[in-house]
């Protein structure tokens, strides 16, 4: 799941059927200290997520796989609102093997 | 699948219910040789992987196929440790 941070919201009143009643968020993909990159996604919303908070959105064919939006043409859900997230220190340089 | 490394925890209280009680996972993605390949993304696990473990992430629908459940909203599971 990619990391990012809700910016907004999309509305279409004329749009497949089977979308009526579904929120579709803006989220602005991010690094894992919350710094925005250049990438944005519309995401159907299966948590009640609001703007400015952080979450995870399921891309492609996993999109469907929550009851909200299963079976339904949607490509990107957001499925977590992050709380907190631990990350190792600065990765050391991977471990070469001798030639 | 993916060749990643786990760098990190993740805590989520609000989620969707598919993802009840599973363990989820800040993965960097890596090349054959160990090199970062990519922005870290989070993963569900089902193999109990810890931090600066090599792994291997199933993506797509089918990493919700490990848990038995009719649908898992998750599109990366850590599914094996590299030895």
């Amino acid at each position: 799941m990619l990391f990012g941070t809700v910016v907004g919201q999309v509305w279409a009143t004329r749009k497949d059927p089977s979308l009526v009643g579904m929120t579709f968020l803006v989220v602005r993909e991010t690094t894992l200290d919350g710094a925005p990159t250049s990438t944005f996604v519309v995401a159907a919303d299966a948590v009640g997520a609001g703007v400015g908070e952080a979450v995870l959105v399921a891309q492609g064919s996993s999109g469907r796989q929550t009851e909200l939006t299963q079976g339904k043409p949607v490509d990107a859900v957001v499925m977590a609102i992050v709380d907190r997230v631990d990350v190792e220190a600065p990765a050391e340089a991977p471990v070469r093997r001798a030639a | 699948m993916k060749l990643g490394r786990v760098i990190g925890c993740l805590w989520a209280t609000r989620h969707d219910a598919s993802v009840d009680g599973l363990r989820m996972l800040v993965v960097q993605p890596v090349r054959a040789d160990g090199t970062d390949a990519g922005r870290p993304f989070a993963s569900l696990d089902t193999v109990g992987a810890g931090v600066g473990e090599t792994v291997l992430v199933a993506t797509s629908t089918e990493a919700g196929f490990p848990f038995g459940r009719p649908v898992v909203a998750t599109d990366a599971t850590v599914v094996g440790i590299v030895d």
